[in-house]
């Protein structure tokens, strides 16, 4: 039992990394757009997202430094003030995503306009990240963020023909889609994957929970647990997709319309049960990118931080995060459709991410805080491997972005 | 401590470097690719299309609500939020084509008739959501709404076709 | 001064010959308790003849991976050195009319320049 909570936080990081708001849609549209074409990408995010995240967390563990802090200390002041203002716009830019979730999830179980949802949904956050022990507050989401199995569900209940949809995964660009387009998704699919703020969450929540060297095996299994799991619902998303929309010619434009492959599949229950994993995934992704905005600009100014400190012991950290979420309700007010927030959140990640993988991938090779627990050779070749991919997706992502116009 | 010899150059350094760089402006290259130039009465056409597809989207979202509501597959409120998407995304993509300036008149003419098929579109996404309204739980649906959310697909399907001829015949041009 | 006066600072020969930008400060905790920390005392200064990007630590040890970030970093940073801070001659004000425009350092004729290596 106490082993199966140790991975909950793995598990609430990769349901709020992999399943928040924007991924939920992003893998529907690329679903409904691309079938199961692109379905490789997420494979490719989950081992880049493992990679980044175990080095990130066995920093944390043995040097008991959290990313931040590190790259403040790695890149200076000026650099890492630099990186600080693009980490932070692309989390809170995330957060305003996570929020607008919510408020769509809501929607989905109330009927109720999203836009009244909005100042509800941020209070709701904002009490929990005031009162809740970390603890219960990674078990609760993490457990209620299970509930999203209900898309792989879905995908057997459908009784698709295994075989064609097996044949879709081979990487091509439909026909009535260009290539353009086709990467421009595959971009935003590795940014979903891998979001910054998953790894200032992770490393941060390392620390949170006071992770020492002999931890490891708990990061590692969390690691090795959470981002698959997250990846295989990735994928089952864009497979009900593929198997219900696609042929009915319909372009996901809107979080209602990832209820209706799982109705036909399951019925009433299963939509329920779609629901509560909706809200409590956006929940938790809206948790978790409030904390990293507190922590990433608490650990560059070296304010004292965590929710392991009482509030008043950690009030700029607090500040912080009630900035972050009145800013993401200013921005909600405005009517701008949270999907295509998200769906920007992500691409913008993809850019932003080289930041912070960097320095954790140079920290993790230095004996001075790491003692003989330095990556090992087949680790740096596939930490170098991805590097590139990063950086040449960070580099593709705006000129995609302008030529597609944003994946129209 | 000591003073420093200076340490000869890095061979591997420099391919590695070479290798970065060229990495880099490959990845320029290809992403810049797709952002050539399109003719503007195309690009106009090419939008309505798009707009079409997604008056059609929002048809085909109503018509799969519809039927799982009135096989007791999806809450009614669920159904509800689903339609009034539908039925934003089908008044929008009339409120785009409605609004498109066009740069000639034979492009006008396609974007009227394409005007006419996505307002055809919106009507029954309504009724939909009407009918969502107004009928008890497992109802069947009534075939008069299913007709005419078909009328409306084909409407949009036709039209979305003649869009796209207009507009390969102006690239042939 | 503050370390941001220094950090970034093209730094001069007597005879005004640049040798390099200040990357980094070293300072060393030697002086009497101040809360818990004993008080911090500069050092020196680490100085890159090429560039003034940061080093990202590499010069604290002699560690070569990541290959090939630490390579690539090594090169553009080669003949990065120490110079002790008693070596400093002097740190003009901004509106010095000698070095008008941006910081700079001016070394001491005959300073020495060490290997930036921490050694334990």
């Amino acid at each position: 039992m106490k082993r199966l909570l140790a991975v909950a936080l793995g598990i609430l990081t990769a349901i709020g990394g992999f399943l928040d708001a924007g991924d939920l849609v992003t893998n529907a549209v690329v679903g409904s757009r691309f079938g199961m074409s692109l379905a490789w990408v997420v494979g490719a995010g989950v081992i880049g997202i493992c990679v980044f995240a175990h080095m990130s967390g066995k920093v944390a563990a043995v040097s008991g430094r959290a990313t931040f802090e590190i790259i403040r200390e790695r890149l200076g002041p000026r650099a890492a003030g630099l990186n600080l203002a693009a980490s932070l716009a692309v989390t809170v830019l995330t957060l305003v995503a996570e929020v607008g979730g919510i408020a769509l999830a809501l929607q989905l179980a109330s009927s109720v306009d999203h836009r009244l949802w909005v100042p509800v949904a941020a209070l709701a956050v904002w009490l929990v990240l005031w009162r809740v022990k970390f603890e219960i507050m990674e078990n609760v989401t993490g457990l209620l963020g299970l509930a999203l199995v209900g898309f792989a569900v879905a995908v057997f209940l459908l009784g698709p023909d295994w075989g064609e949809l097996a044949a879709q995964l081979a990487p091509q660009v439909p026909v009535e889609e260009d290539a353009g387009t086709y990467w421009y998704y595959a971009i935003a699919l590795f940014g979903a994957a891998m979001t910054p703020y998953e790894v200032f969450f992770f490393s941060s929540g390392g620390v949170e929970e006071g992770w020492t060297a002999k931890d490891l095996a708990t990061s590692r299994l969390n690691v090795l647990v959470g981002f698959p799991l997250g990846g295989l619902l990735s994928v089952s998303i864009a497979a009900c997709a593929a198997l219900v929309l696609m042929p009915a010619g319909i372009q996901v434009d809107a979080m209602s319309q990832l209820t209706l492959p799982v109705a036909q599949a399951g019925g009433t229950l299963l939509v329920a049960v779609i629901i509560v994993g909706i809200v409590a995934a956006t929940f938790g992704a809206a948790l978790e990118t409030a904390l990293s905005t507190g922590y990433s600009l608490s650990q560059y100014l070296g304010w004292s931080w965590g929710k392991f400190r009482r509030p008043a012991q950690a009030a700029r950290f607090h500040l912080a995060m009630i900035l972050a979420l009145v800013v993401a309700v200013a921005v909600l007010a405005t009517n701008v459709d949270p999907i295509a927030v998200t769906e920007y959140s992500v691409v913008f990640s993809a850019v932003a991410l080289p930041l912070t993988y960097l320095p954790i991938l140079v920290v993790a090779n230095d004996p001075e805080y790491m003692g003989d627990q330095v990556n090992g050779r087949a680790m740096n070749a596939v930490a170098t491997v991805y590097l590139v991919i990063i950086v040449v997706a960070a580099v593709a992502a705006i000129p995609l972005m302008i030529a597609t116009e944003a994946g129209g | 401590m000591r003073p420093v010899p200076s340490r000869p150059r890095s061979a591997t350094a420099r391919r590695a470097l070479t290798a970065a760089t060229a990495c880099a402006a490959l990845a320029a290259l290809t992403a810049c690719g797709p952002a050539a130039g399109r003719a503007e009465s195309t690009d106009a056409l090419l939008s309505v299309t798009d707009q079409l597809d997604a008056a059609g989207s929002a048809v085909a979202t109503a018509r799969l609500a519809v039927e799982a509501r009135a096989d007791g597959h999806l809450p009614a409120v669920t159904a509800d939020a689903a339609i009034s998407d539908a039925v934003e995304t089908a008044s929008g993509a009339v409120h785009a084509i409605g609004t498109l300036v066009v740069p000639d008149s034979a492009t006008d003419q396609v974007r009227r008739a394409a005007l006419d098929a996505s307002e055809i579109a919106v009507g029954p996404v309504a009724s939909a959501r009407t009918w969502l309204g107004t009928s008890a739980a497992d109802a069947a649906a009534p075939p008069d709404l299913l007709d005419a959310l078909d009328d409306a697909s084909t409407a949009v399907e036709r039209a979305h076709a003649a869009v796209q001829q207009a507009a390969s015949e102006r690239a042939a041009r | 001064m503050i370390a941001s006066d220094l950090l970034d600072a093209r730094v001069l020969e007597a005879d005004g010959q640049a040798v390099g930008w200040v990357v980094d400060l070293r300072l060393v905790l030697d002086g009497t308790t101040d809360g818990i920390l004993a008080r911090p005392r500069l050092h020196g200064l680490v100085v890159s003849p090429r560039t003034r990007t940061s080093f990202l630590g590499f010069e604290r040890s002699d560690v070569r991976s990541p290959w090939p970030i630490a390579p690539l970093l090594r090169r553009w940073h080669r003949g990065t050195f120490l110079v002790h801070w008693p070596d400093v001659a002097r740190v003009p004000e901004p509106d010095d009319a000698d070095h008008p425009g941006p910081a700079v350092v001016v070394l001491r004729p005959g300073y020495l320049r060490y290997d930036a290596t921490l050694h334990r």
